[in-house]
């Protein structure tokens, strides 16, 4: 150890390229969950991107998974509330409408994703969107609630009303689309903190 | 006990305490209803879990790459410097592939890069075989036409010009010393020396930027570097990245964004974060970007010159003479 020229901290800056090879797909996939469409789901992984570069030379070594998810959801959820502002303006009394702003009538949607990916993706659209990003940081990403909360903000409590709620809608949503796969999966054996 | 609410879900996710858990578990054996409340949720996150890897598209993966300036190898050695000035190609590209600001007016489409090939190699035929003062005027008229130019907004290419721009006082900053701008000689004026360039190279600039602004870089983009990007930076820190367009503001196509009064003139606002508005001032259409609206952007814009897009004859015989000297002095 004090043989050693360098100092103490052994932490390696890693390059730029090695941090869009490492985390780019992690990004994407999750921007593609939360905005629901390739194109949006582009530009959000970019926006991501330009503020780790903007911001690196001011990253201190800690989890860099945990930086990314906060920038993304939050630069996400920016977006969506922005957007929420401008629809209900615009809309005025039908703002309530705001929440089927999906772009899952478009035909190129189809070759996006499988059929079952469709409907879950559908149901995700149709969450509010803090509640889309609990659970999606949850169940797609495997964040544990602390992680989730500290991404987000919010407190451990609000985590877990927000994940228990996302679900009970997307339960709802999922069996109205397709009946059979839902019941289905409710029969299946309980594995108890799978 | 109660029923469990939402601590189904935390039950379901692990993330309840093993006496917690115990206990929730003891409940479920006993309530039906808590029961299918928990099958129901673990079947919703089963149905996430299995949604299909979603993998991004290669372009999307060289644009991010290229958002750390030259090539991603000679970037390799310090990732943590400041950011490298991106080439014209590069800049272009970066455009041209996100479809964004760049995607039309910017980089110019198929019309515009005709005309300026057009106009370009018309200087060199017409200066070999000028016949007279008319053919003179009547071609200068022809090059002080404008190609219009359609600005359109989009926050990851906003973001990303603002990424690269040069935030440090170039005196301080060696990045910017190879470059040909008279300023960048790193002397204390090397800001009013670029200015004054650009002033007399029929840029629109403020003659005096406000107290504590900088010109921190300039540098050419676009198809055939016809676009000028100029990095400001104020006293308060704040990065701003002018951009200049020889061109007629096509208002038409603006009509949905709303106007403000900024500093005194009267501006597009394509986007509020980041901060982006446009104008014309005579023949050139200027677009300035920064992160947020401040007071002392505010004030910079202010202090540009300039009116409105004058398409008489004698405007056009100066434009179509500026082209000339432009062409002749272009770097």
């Amino acid at each position: 150890m004090a043989s050693q020229p360098t100092q103490p901290a052994a932490w390696q800056a890693p390059s730029w390229e090695e941090i869009v090879r490492d985390h780019s797909a992690r990004v994407y996939r999750l921007a593609y969950r939360l905005t629901g469409n390739k194109h949006d789901a582009e530009d959000l992984t970019q926006e991501t991107f330009v503020r780790v570069f903007r911001s690196l030379h001011s990253y201190t070594p800690g989890t860099f998974e945990g930086w990314l998810h906060r920038i993304t959801t939050n630069l996400f959820l920016d977006q969506a509330r922005r957007r929420q502002r401008i629809r209900m303006d615009a809309m005025g009394e039908d703002a309530e409408r705001y929440a089927s702003g999906d772009q899952l009538g478009a035909p190129e949607r189809a070759f996006e994703h499988g059929n079952l990916d469709l409907d879950i993706q559908r149901a995700l659209d149709q969450l509010p969107p803090e509640y889309r990003a609990a659970v999606v940081l949850c169940d797609i990403e495997g964040l544990s609630y602390e992680e989730i909360a500290v991404t987000l903000g919010i407190k451990l409590g609000t985590v877990r009303s927000r994940i228990h709620r996302a679900r009970a809608r997307l339960r709802v949503s999922l069996e109205h689309r397709a009946p059979t796969a839902a019941s289905d999966s409710d029969v299946s054996p309980l594995t108890v903190l799978g | 006990m109660s029923h469990l609410g939402s601590r189904i879900s935390a039950l379901v996710d692990g993330q309840l305490s093993v006496a917690d858990t115990e206990k929730a578990l003891a409940h479920v054996a006993v309530c039906p209803e808590c029961s299918a409340e928990l099958a129901a949720s673990r079947a919703a996150r089963r149905a996430l879990a299995s949604a299909d890897e979603v993998t991004p598209n290669p372009d999307l993966t060289a644009r991010l790459l290229s958002l750390a300036g030259s090539t991603p190898d000679s970037f390799g050695g310090d990732p943590f410097a400041p950011p490298a000035r991106q080439s014209r190609d590069e800049l272009a590209s970066y455009g041209v592939a996100s479809g964004g600001l760049g995607s039309r007016g910017w980089r110019g489409n198929g019309s515009l890069r005709g005309d300026v090939g057009h106009r370009r190699s018309s200087v060199r035929i017409a200066a070999g075989s000028m016949a007279g003062l008319g053919a003179v005027a009547a071609m200068l008229f022809v090059l002080g036409e404008r190609p219009d130019v359609v600005p359109t907004v989009h926050p990851g290419v906003d973001l990303g010009l603002l990424g690269q721009a040069t935030t440090a006082d170039p005196a301080a900053d060696r990045l910017v010393d190879s470059s040909p701008w008279p300023g960048d000689d790193g002397s204390a004026d090397a800001s009013h020396q670029t200015v004054a360039w650009l002033r007399s190279h029929a840029w629109t600039f403020p003659a005096e930027l406000p107290a504590g602004w900088t010109v921190t870089a300039v540098r050419w983009s676009g198809d055939d570097s016809r676009v000028l990007e100029v990095d400001v930076t104020g006293a308060d820190g704040t990065s701003l990245v002018v951009t200049e367009q020889q061109g007629r503001l096509e208002t038409s196509a603006l009509a949905a964004a709303p106007t403000s009064t900024v500093g005194g003139r009267q501006v597009y606002v394509l986007s509020y974060e980041p901060w982006h508005v446009v104008w014309q001032a005579d023949g050139t259409v200027v677009q300035v970007v920064g992160s947020q609206s401040s007071g002392s952007a505010e004030t910079l814009v202010g202090a540009f010159p300039g009116g409105a897009f004058d398409d008489g004859v004698p405007a056009r015989i100066t434009r179509g003479w500026d082209t000339v000297t432009g062409a002749l002095e272009r770097p």
